[in-house]
């Protein structure tokens, strides 16, 4: 990759990060803060990100779509630029609570394509590791709890809609807690999950260099990801909660186990 | 031990008796101050309430307090003990206690888990401690009592499911919004039950009240006595979309929330939930509103549904209970009796000791001089002829201690040995 390219590239995911800094927060918090510093920063990086991509552009002589690296960054920019023509045309702020993050795992993704020499010591790389896992068996045992919170939610409000109170009734807790329980643990779990799905992929490139992309189990954690931040999405957005979110929730962990079965022996890669 | 309960209650007498029975309000403490002041009994506390006449008292050892709380009720002038005493039940000891836990637990009432009877055990109590007539074993007794019955409302959901319509509606919103407060409530027309439910709601913590009705001024009354807001009808629509509970009770005979419009509503709320009580007949909202997410619809006979699933619950939890009573009697009990074993057998020992040194004293001047070694042997002689009676009878109260008839025994060897206390 052509090297301005990547530096460019890299402070264009340094400008990113706020966005994505702002989404966290505004799960956690419930309500949209730094928006407009988020806004800001995010509008100066995609400026820096056009540049990276007709930088590389230029360098190559043709589209830089050849690698998935090359793929990521440039449908991250476009996602970027419908984010900024839809807010500039209809001012949904609660958009980018969903559109930052995936833009900066995708500049993510991008930016890890190009080795970088100074990451190459393997005490880094077992720090990488180490916050890795410790992030992902957090953020799980908190969208654990949000399943737990859905599987109860929906026998008692199966309960409370059929009119006739039977054991559940009297033994589960009330609709109200089990709701803000499940948001909770939510959003504490989406935002574990996303820092350590960010450590996971720096660790995964500093082991195995550019390539670590083409993994299945990356493309499933990738998936997961994506479900939850389709559930924080939902809630926050859209506006869903109750019964259907409960469902949703229930889903989105089964899909976190799967990731989880098939990545268990850390990754099939380090085998390799 | 010896702790006897005599009464009689809604279970074993007719009303007719029991307010022959009855003693005046307040006169409970005075009559247990009388009957501790009789010999042999040393202790007493009389239960007076609509539903039942209770005298526990504590005898001396040696006396049957039961013999005493007759004469004391025969000499009582207003009562005719002859035609009272074909309904009265006598527990003594451990049956005792437990009939004392139960009624405190609100397990031998009328109406199972009301809360009211543990304040009239407490009253009991108060009353008669203000007349000295609880002082020992008793307090601790009936100290044990409340916090029986405080474990068993913090156990069992005894006392906490509704059983009225008004109350049901209550822990259903309870059920649905988990803290009532901050929430806010929208009256819509009056009436005597949907006012109690919304007090009932108010007392709960949902402070806002809001009141519509199709006659305004009628809404304006309504509002004052709620401290709340009179809404005019034709914006019931804009203040469904606000409000957490409804109670709806007007006289309009045909549904005033249909299906469509209530999705609309909920669609503006985005999704929160609210909670529709329908108490009028014929029905003010929709049922099929209920199958809409986050709306809950109960009308008067699911409420009704409701209180009687609460009932049954009562009597599961109610079974629970015993179980708990149960427990606690088998603690007091054993509390009880190391109270009376570990005072006795230091009696005795102590009792014992003093004899031996009595004797030795009567007939150390028949035996001359002895040198030191002969001293010890002697002392040594003496004690061991002393423990080796005592230990026969000591080893038999400790392993008795955890027998229900245990205490006589102690009795025995209290009477046997002539040891006071």
């Amino acid at each position: 990759m052509d090297e301005s390219s990547v530096f460019w590239l890299r402070v264009t995911l340094l400008l990113y990060s706020l966005g994505l800094w702002h989404s966290l927060v505004t799960v956690i918090r419930r309500r949209q803060r730094m928006f407009k510093l988020a806004l800001g920063s995010i509008s100066v990086g995609a400026v820096l990100h056009l540049v990276s991509i007709v930088d590389q552009a230029m360098a190559m002589g043709r589209l830089p779509v050849v690698t998935l690296h090359q793929l990521a960054s440039l449908v991250g920019f476009l996602i970027t630029c419908t984010f900024l023509l839809a807010y500039w045309r209809y001012k949904h702020e609660s958009l980018a609570v969903f559109v930052f993050p995936i833009v900066f795992l995708l500049t993510l993704v991008a930016s890890l394509g190009t080795p970088v020499e100074a990451w190459g010591g393997q005490t880094l790389s077992k720090w990488w590791l180490s916050i890795h896992v410790l992030l992902i068996l957090l953020g799980f045992a908190a969208l654990f709890l949000t399943f737990v919170a859905g599987v109860m939610y929906i026998i008692q409000e199966k309960e409370l809609k059929s009119k006739r109170p039977r054991a559940f009734y009297y033994r589960l807790p009330p609709l109200g807690a089990l709701d803000d329980m499940a948001y909770r643990t939510l959003a504490v779990g989406f935002v574990l999950f996303t820092l350590g799905l960010i450590a996971g992929s720096f660790w995964a490139f500093v082991q195995w260099g550019a390539n670590w992309i083409v993994d299945p189990t990356i493309a499933l954690a990738f998936l997961t990801w994506a479900i939850y931040l389709a559930l924080v999405f939902s809630r926050l957005a859209i506006g869903w909660r109750g019964r259907k979110a409960a469902y949703f929730s229930i889903i989105g962990f089964c899909c976190a186990a799967m990731t989880w079965i098939v990545n268990s022996g850390v990754h099939s890669f380090t085998l390799r | 031990m010896s702790v006897l309960l005599l009464g009689l209650s809604h279970k074993t007498a007719p009303i007719e008796v029991r307010e022959r029975l009855a003693f005046p309000e307040g006169s409970g403490g005075e009559l247990a101050g009388e009957l501790a002041q009789r010999q042999g009994i040393s202790e007493a506390m009389v239960l007076s309430t609509c539903n039942r006449v209770e005298f526990l008292v504590r005898g001396d050892s040696g006396y049957d307090p039961g013999e005493e709380v007759n004469s004391f009720l025969a000499e009582t002038p207003r009562v005719e003990i002859a035609e009272a005493s074909p309904f009265l039940y006598r527990y003594t000891d451990q049956d005792a206690i437990r009939h004392l836990f139960r009624v405190a637990s609100s397990l031998d009432s009328m109406v199972v888990g009301e809360p009211q009877i543990l304040g009239q055990v407490k009253e009991a109590y108060a009353a008669a401690k203000a007349f000295g007539a609880v002082r020992g074993r008793l307090d601790l007794i009936v100290n044990n009592a409340f916090r029986v019955a405080r474990r068993v409302r913090n156990e069992t959901g005894i006392a906490h499911l509704a059983v009225s319509i008004s109350y049901v509606a209550v822990e259903l919103a309870r059920k649905i919004f988990g803290d009532l407060k901050g929430l806010s409530i929208l009256l819509i027309g009056a009436g005597e039950m949907s006012e109690l439910a919304a007090t009932h709601l108010q007392n709960g913590g949902a402070s806002q009240i809001q009141v519509t009705n199709r006659t305004h001024q009628r809404a304006v009354d309504l509002a004052q006595r709620f401290n709340g807001t009179a809404i005019p009808f034709d914006r019931l629509l804009e203040v469904l979309t606000q409000v957490d509970i409804v109670i709806s009770s007007t006289g309009a005979p045909n549904f005033i929330l249909n299906k469509k419009t209530a999705q609309g509503v909920i669609a503006a709320r985005k999704n929160k939930p609210i909670f529709f009580v329908d108490i009028a007949v014929p029905r003010d909202i929709d049922p099929e509103v209920n199958s809409i997410d986050n709306m809950f619809v109960y009308d008067i006979d699911d409420l009704s549904q409701v209180a009687d699933a609460n009932l049954r619950q009562r009597q599961k939890e109610a079974d629970r209970a015993e179980h708990i009573i149960e427990e606690e009697v088998g603690k007091m009990v054993h509390r009880l009796k190391t109270h009376e074993v570990a005072p006795t057998i230091v009696s005795l020992q102590s009792g014992l000791d003093d004899l031996r040194r009595a004797e030795i004293a009567r007939f150390r001047s028949k035996l001359g001089d002895l040198d030191p070694q002969q001293e010890k042997a002697l002392e040594a002689l003496t004690r061991s002829i002393v423990n080796k009676i005592a230990h026969s009878p000591i080893t038999e109260m400790k392993k008795l201690a955890s027998d229900p008839d245990g205490l006589h025994f102690v009795e025995f060897v209290k009477r046997a040995f002539n040891l006071k206390k």
